[in-house]
């Protein structure tokens, strides 16, 4: 079966979430395009979102439907020759609703696993739990047969693992798109000895129509962005506790610190406790714990993850930009109102303060030179001072 | 008629800024003020240079496409929100695509000379940021015609044209030497906008206009002989003016009226895209004649 009959009829596991939305955007674009093509008039689209949560399913329409209109706004230039033959699609407004329709057309959200009978291409972008993924692959496989492959978002369990504990004997392949899928052009593939070359082949394959730049990795659990990411944590966090130690900083400075340096002086998007945030506390828990169970000999455990964990402190979608802006935005501000249970900013200690604001007071005090024992600052150049 | 049978002056004028991405004040997320805003500052700016509004006989308002980027038509019934001397006076909104507000200072003049009125305030306004520039090109290339043109058109409909323009200067002149030539042209619009407190790009801080201007052309995602810098050029180069058309008394000037500014705003703010990229259509937020 080629790649184009197995286009035809494909499903996203965990739709809703954050990968899930981000691979299903990806796809249905994909889709439209084929369907488009003259060659595939006769051709029936298909791509199932499910997940486990009907809001949730409510909202992933909704935001599929605001982010295909964005990328077709930016591909417009395209889409006017896609749509040439289409005398009734005259504007740009015109070919963009059009494109979101056509693009919406193929998609059917359900709560249900059983609708996925007949996918030929299964991503699974599930919660990070071997057993879980085993479970929902095992259920998958028995309604969908021999024929469909697999491809699978985990970004920290081996895939032979996964293979062999799901039964799917080398139909599966590790797919890890970064985050978020529809802006990041990287995807690490990730095959076994038993992984079907074929597989393979198409992985790539699709990998180039959804203008993706693939790296191969070794199946060893954390892969090769999660095996540095997970490593740079725990460098951080021992920083952390270095910084407070020797030079007697409290745990919100010294993270502030921390952050701080490893965005400006490493020239990177966002510092580490912004990333961890933004990728979830839970989440890199998540993963060390699969590694620790994975690698020989090596332990990835942090305490102050741990301690975050316990006092409910989950992170989020870039709470910690609070630490960057020297400001909370709105949106946490009001969640900050709400103590308990609603603020999840990761810089929230755990008895509920929110440690964010302490944060705050320091980047002031920084700023205005109060806080002489900080290193933050006052130990920066200025260039890197300017855009706080 | 070989020349004009009277004198025409223009008396008094005032400009609104150009509001765009090269302002501190525009923020693509925030509210900006409306076509009332600027035909009221304009108005009341060159009325305020006069004795007295009600030596106003008539008004001309130009204005391009209002109707789809405002959804607002019958915009000769906005001026009397100037000044309350203007309700009951003649007043015509006038159109000609780019050259509306030309085409609002000659009606003005027509007035004058057929003796109809003294003293005539004209506005020219736009404010076409109100939709994001690919939809903006579908509205802008109203001034093409439509029925022949637009669906054969490039989504960019007229950043197309100028880059077939391009392209044409290319295969003449070489693709380096016209593309350094138009990225010469790229620093020397923004540095006279620089100079002048009221253009669009007057905050631009960009160090090296002359390398910006180098960009490449991407076909993809705008078009293929032209980068989005080649767009803000012929705003920032030549502001529009402010004309009041009047009869002198015995020859000499009196009256005022009203201003007329052109601009484009050339802001690219998707999300950007998050990209920092350039808006690539002109939308023009004001324009007072």
């Amino acid at each position: 079966m080629d790649l184009d009959t197995r286009l035809e009829n494909v499903a996203v596991l965990g739709a809703a979430g954050k990968m899930g939305s981000g691979i299903a955007l990806l796809l249905a674009q994909e889709m439209a395009k084929q369907k488009l093509k003259p060659e595939n008039k006769d051709r029936t689209y298909v791509l199932h979102l499910i997940d486990v949560s009907e809001s949730a399913l409510t909202g992933l329409l909704g935001y599929l439907r605001a982010q295909l209109t964005k990328a077709a706004e930016k591909s417009t230039v395209q889409l006017r020759d896609i749509y040439a033959d289409r005398d009734d699609l005259v504007e740009n407004y015109d070919v963009i609703a059009a494109f979101v329709e056509e693009s919406l057309s193929v998609i059917r959200p359900s709560t249900t696993l059983e609708t996925v009978k007949g996918a030929r291409l299964i991503f699974e972008a599930i919660i990070e739990d071997k057993g879980i993924k085993f479970d929902v692959l095992r259920k998958v496989d028995a309604l969908c047969g021999p024929e469909t492959y697999y491809l699978t978002n985990t970004s920290s369990i081996p895939i032979g693992v996964l293979d062999e504990g799901a039964g799917l004997g080398g139909r599966i392949i590790g797919y890890h798109f970064y985050n978020p899928p529809a802006v990041q052009r990287l995807l690490e593939l990730i095959t076994t000895k038993s992984t079907r070359p074929e597989l393979v082949e198409m992985g790539g394959a699709i990998a180039k129509r959804l203008r993706k730049k693939v790296f191969p990795a070794n199946d060893i659990a954390g892969f090769i962005g999660n095996g540095h990411f997970m490593r740079d944590i725990l460098h951080a966090t021992s920083e952390v506790a270095r910084l407070m130690s020797e030079e007697s900083m409290t745990e919100v400075e010294a993270i502030y610190v921390v952050n701080t340096v490893s965005q400006d002086l490493l020239i990177r998007p966002m510092g580490i406790f912004q990333l961890i945030d933004y990728v979830g506390v839970d989440v890199c828990r998540f993963i060390m714990n699969v590694m620790t169970e994975h690698i020989d000999g090596e332990t990835l455990r942090d305490d102050l993850l741990d301690r975050m964990a316990a006092g409910g402190v989950i992170g989020g979608q870039g709470r910690l930009r609070a630490l960057r802006g020297g400001r909370l935005d709105e949106e946490a501000q009001r969640e900050d109102r709400g103590v308990p249970g609603g603020p999840r900013c990761l810089a929230r200690a755990p008895d509920g303060s929110c440690e964010g604001r302490q944060a705050l007071g320091l980047l002031q005090g920084a700023r205005d030179g109060r806080h002489a024992r900080c290193g933050a600052g006052a130990g920066l150049p200025r260039s890197l001072e300017g855009d706080r | 008629m070989s020349r004009m049978t009277k004198p025409v002056y223009v008396t008094a004028g005032y400009n609104t800024i150009s509001l765009g991405s090269g302002r501190k004040e525009f923020h693509p997320k925030k509210p900006r003020p409306g076509l009332e805003h600027y035909i009221k500052e304009a108005g009341q700016g060159a009325l305020a240079q006069v004795n007295d509004p009600s030596n106003v006989d008539e008004g001309v308002i130009a204005n391009f496409m209002a109707a789809r980027f405002n959804k607002q038509g019958n915009l000769a019934a906005v001026m009397p929100m100037i000044d309350p001397k203007l309700e009951y006076k003649p007043i015509v909104r006038v159109e000609g695509a780019c050259g509306s507000g030309g085409l609002g200072l000659t009606t003005s003049a027509k007035f004058v000379l057929s003796g109809m009125a003294d003293s005539v305030l004209t506005v020219g306004v736009e404010v076409q940021n109100t939709v994001k520039a690919i939809y903006g090109a579908d509205i802008l290339a109203g001034a093409g015609h439509y029925a022949s043109q637009r669906k054969a058109g490039h989504a960019y409909f007229f950043p197309a044209k100028f880059s077939d323009r391009s392209c044409a200067a290319q295969a003449k002149f070489g693709a380096e030497r016209t593309r350094e030539g138009m990225a010469r042209w790229y620093e020397r619009a923004i540095l006279n906008a620089r100079a002048c407190p009221k253009a669009q790009e007057y905050h631009n801080s960009i160090d090296d206009l002359y390398a910006t201007g180098m960009s490449p052309c991407d076909a993809n995602a705008f078009c293929g002989h032209i980068n989005v810098y080649d767009c803000s050029k012929v705003s920032e180069e030549r502001r529009g003016r402010t004309r009041g058309i009047r009869p002198g008394r015995r020859g000499h000037l009196e009256g005022a009226r009203g201003p007329d500014e052109a601009h484009d705003d050339r802001a690219r703010r998707e999300e950007r895209d998050g990209h920092g990229r350039r808006d690539p259509i002109g939308h023009r937020d004001a324009r007072g004649a």
